[in-house]
């Protein structure tokens, strides 16, 4: 290479060094790690793993983290917190009002990057605020309708988020503006997906049992096509979307697949329970990974919705959401148990111990995974980060929905012989002392019982 | 024991119904709303054995007979594997009820069915109807069985070959009942929450009033099906308040604590504990004491049940 070639490559690191340093990439930047809320992260930490660090706070829960570069990011009641992604110390904190927790979003825009998250003040309401990552100072803030609980989607340089109304706001992320607002039937309580140029909300109304998928042009806000089940609707999960598809999960216990900018529905699968409300499906080519409210996981055919497998946890998935690290899917459960499903087979390779507080939404790194732990007393709330334990051990137990013949049958033959030793040998000695009842031969009736 | 047993010949095989002249005339005071009976008498006047009577002496037949034993258990048993191979995955709490007796049982094939294929989907009907029929096949054969031994001279094969006589009968018990639940389903949600659980509780023991009969009926008097059907609910209809009471027990035991009861109950798994399996083959003797309690009623009371419908009263 000629000297002056390698000096101008040496020069542009040099320059470029300190931008990079200071803008490092977004590496599960919202809500399941994209604007479509995919959950992958294909070079993901592998089970096992091992607590690398926990990080609490005071006086309530903390909202799924978000991951940039070597800084973890998460809402807290009254305080958003920048947190080391090796040690888990916190390096900053910013002020915040209060309101419902919701996920944040980090987005790319006009070469800085934009932390953008709900604040809520008593008198004021409620705010959609960006805040400037590179100088850590609030750039923007653009006044909602109501209270919001959806999180934040950002893609590009937009930024997405619904509130309890139904209202959807689409947001510069770089000023703050208004780009457009439209309307869903009622509550939001997932951050839309975006993919395909198309915005999906899931809503539901309370009032009127109705639930939607609503379709929005991403340009202009305007309705693409919603889909409403037919039952009464309490529930309908975050969609997820990927590939030309959005996936969700219904009242109905279906999971269905719809093509993104025409909403003809391409399948529906169906599963033992319904769908937790802020929770989606994870999507990587080809698959559909998603938990029901009832602990299980379902790998569906993103083509065709076949059920590849299932793994039933018999434990509560409340605020998780399935995501695929590596080779392993993850999933958190109500009893504080982050648990890992080896991606072909189902089975279960690893779970950490219980805790007292459910797993809420799942960060990935390439390192770590941070789970956000949501205290069911409100004592104990906050983030738990595991790392790869290369000298922990894997187990594979199949889901106890898959027959386990000696099992089965042992178990049954052993029940057969106890009771029917047991009711037989009492009884029949009882019987013979009593004889048999005394219409035998009687169409006059019932001698034995005239009492 | 009764002081008074008459020691009659030894009987077995196919019994001839009663002729119109060997069936006691109803007394003339049973001339009440055929509907409405249990509401206008005490007990005192009927001819329904005591409820711990009835159930004691159910209890007995069902225990003190291997055959009627071991068939609800491997009933309950092949009846799950094949559940399991359509692809249930439980909670393991319907093992409780596999054995209920209709309309119980017919409510849990309903609901097993819309467990594995989903609600409104036509794969779910089929599978309930097939549930519905094997469990009719599976009610007459052991109600013959029931019958044999509550005559004093049991005969397996005497049992299955009367018994599967009364097939028709108990696939209409369990129509029945089917279009009952599902009536109840779209009636009941517009009398709100709490009024619609209790109203299907309700709607179950008013078949079970109704038709808790017809499997003894059809065995011992070899009728038709519409005829049976009538003499169970004539027999319902008669003075006294035991039987509706022994209905409701019924409904009251098999549908909510039974199944809440279940070790594990809520699991979801395909290879039950060994307590969860212990707990369903107690819960089947309990639904097939209550089935011979219900047997032994009617075969108490057969003599007594008019022919024809009974006038209304002015």
């Amino acid at each position: 290479m000629p000297f002056a070639a390698l000096v101008a490559v040496a020069l542009v690191v040099v320059i470029a060094w300190p931008v990079q340093a200071q803008q490092a990439a977004p590496v599960w930047s919202q809500f399941q790690g994209g604007p479509g809320h995919a959950g992958v992260l294909k070079d993901g930490p592998e089970p096992p793993y091992r607590p690398a660090w926990t990080f609490r706070v005071l006086g309530g829960a903390l909202s799924g983290a978000v991951i940039v570069g070597d800084l973890v990011i998460s809402v807290g009641r009254s305080a958003v917190y920048g947190i080391d992604l090796a040690t888990g110390e916190r390096r900053w904190q910013l002020v915040r009002n209060g309101g419902p927790i919701s996920m944040p979003a980090v987005g790319v825009t006009a070469n800085r990057q934009v932390l953008a998250f709900v604040d809520e003040a008593e008198g004021v309401g409620a705010s959609l605020v960006g805040v400037d990552l590179t100088h850590m100072r609030e750039v923007w803030r653009t006044p909602l309708e109501t209270t919001s609980r959806s999180g934040v989607t950002v893609d590009g340089a937009t930024a997405f988020i619904a509130d309890d109304d139904g209202n959807i706001y689409a947001v510069n992320l770089a000023t703050g503006a208004l780009r457009w607002t439209a309307k869903a039937i009622g509550e939001v309580l997932a951050p839309p997906a975006v993919s395909d140029g198309i915005v999906h909300v899931s809503a539901i109304d309370s009032d009127s049992l109705r639930g939607q998928l609503l379709a929005l042009d991403v340009g202009t806000g305007r309705k693409a096509w919603e889909f409403s089940p037919q039952v009464g609707v309490t529930t309908v999960s975050g969609p997820s979307a990927g590939d030309g598809s959005v996936v969700a999960g219904f009242e109905d216990r279906m999971v269905r697949s719809f093509v993104a900018d025409g909403g003809e529905e391409r399948w529906g699968a169906l599963t033992i329970s319904v769908f937790p409300p802020a929770t989606a499906p994870a999507i990587q080519p080809g698959i559909v990974f998603v938990a029901d409210f009832r602990g299980g996981l379902y790998r569906l055919n993103s083509r065709t919705g076949h059920r590849d497998w299932d793994h039933q946890n018999n434990d509560l998935v409340v605020r998780s959401s399935p995501v695929v690290s590596g080779g392993a899917v993850l999933l958190g459960l109500e009893d504080g148990r982050l648990v890992a499903f080896d991606i072909s087979s189902g089975d279960l390779v690893w779970q950490g111990a219980p805790s007292p507080g459910s797993i809420g939404p799942i960060a990935l790194s390439a390192d770590v995974v941070v789970a956000a732990v949501a205290a069911k007393g409100g004592s104990r709330a906050g983030l738990v980060a595991f790392e790869h334990d290369p000298e922990g051990t894997l187990v594979r137990v199949p889901s106890p929905t898959e027959v386990d013949p000696a099992r089965l049958f042992g178990n049954y033959a052993i029940a057969l012989v106890v009771t029917t030793l047991v009711l037989f040998v009492p009884l029949r000695l009882l019987a013979r002392r009593l004889g048999p009842p005394a219409f035998a031969g009687g169409e006059e009736g019932t001698e034995e019982d005239t009492e | 024991m009764s002081k008074k047993r008459r020691k009659g010949k030894a009987r077995s095989g196919y019994r001839s119904p009663p002729s119109a002249r060997e069936v006691r005339a109803a007394p003339a005071d049973s001339e009440v709303p055929p509907l409405l009976g249990w509401l206008s008498r005490g007990s005192g006047d009927s001819g329904w054995p005591s409820i711990p009577r009835s159930l004691a002496r159910g209890a007995l037949t069902v225990g003190s007979s291997p055959a009627l034993l071991l068939v609800p258990f491997l009933f309950v048993f092949a009846a799950w594997v094949a559940l399991v191979t359509l692809g249930l995955e439980g909670p393991v709490l319907l093992l409780a009820n596999m054995a209920a007796v209709p309309p119980v049982g017919t409510f849990f094939d309903l609901a097993i069915g819309e467990s594995i294929f989903g609600q409104a989907s036509l794969v779910a009907l089929t599978v309930t109807a097939g549930l519905i029929i094997a469990r009719s096949a599976f009610f007459a054969v052991v109600s013959g069985l029931i019958v044999e031994a509550l005559e004093g001279a049991p005969s397996a094969s005497a049992g299955l070959r009367r018994g599967s006589r009364a097939i028709p009968a108990l696939l209409a018990v369990n129509v029945i009942s089917f279009s009952a639940i599902l009536a109840s389903r779209l009636i009941l949600p517009l009398l709100g929450p709490q009024f619609a659980f209790l109203g299907s509780i309700l709607v179950l023991a008013a078949v079970v009033y109704y038709l808790a009969a017809v499997p003894a009926a059809a065995i011992r008097e070899g009728r038709g099906v519409q005829e049976t059907l009538r003499r169970s609910a004539r027999a319902a209809a008669m003075p006294g308040s035991r039987h509706l009471i022994l209905s409701v027990i019924y409904v009251f035991v098999a549908y909510p604590p039974l199944i809440l009861f279940t070790p594990h109950s809520n699991e979801l798994s395909v290879n039950p504990f060994l307590a969860t399996w212990i707990y369903a083959l107690v819960a089947a003797f309990i639904h097939m004491s209550f089935l011979a309690a219900f047997c032994y009623r009617w075969m108490a009371i057969e003599p007594e049940v008019p022919a024809q419908p009974v006038p209304r009263r002015r």
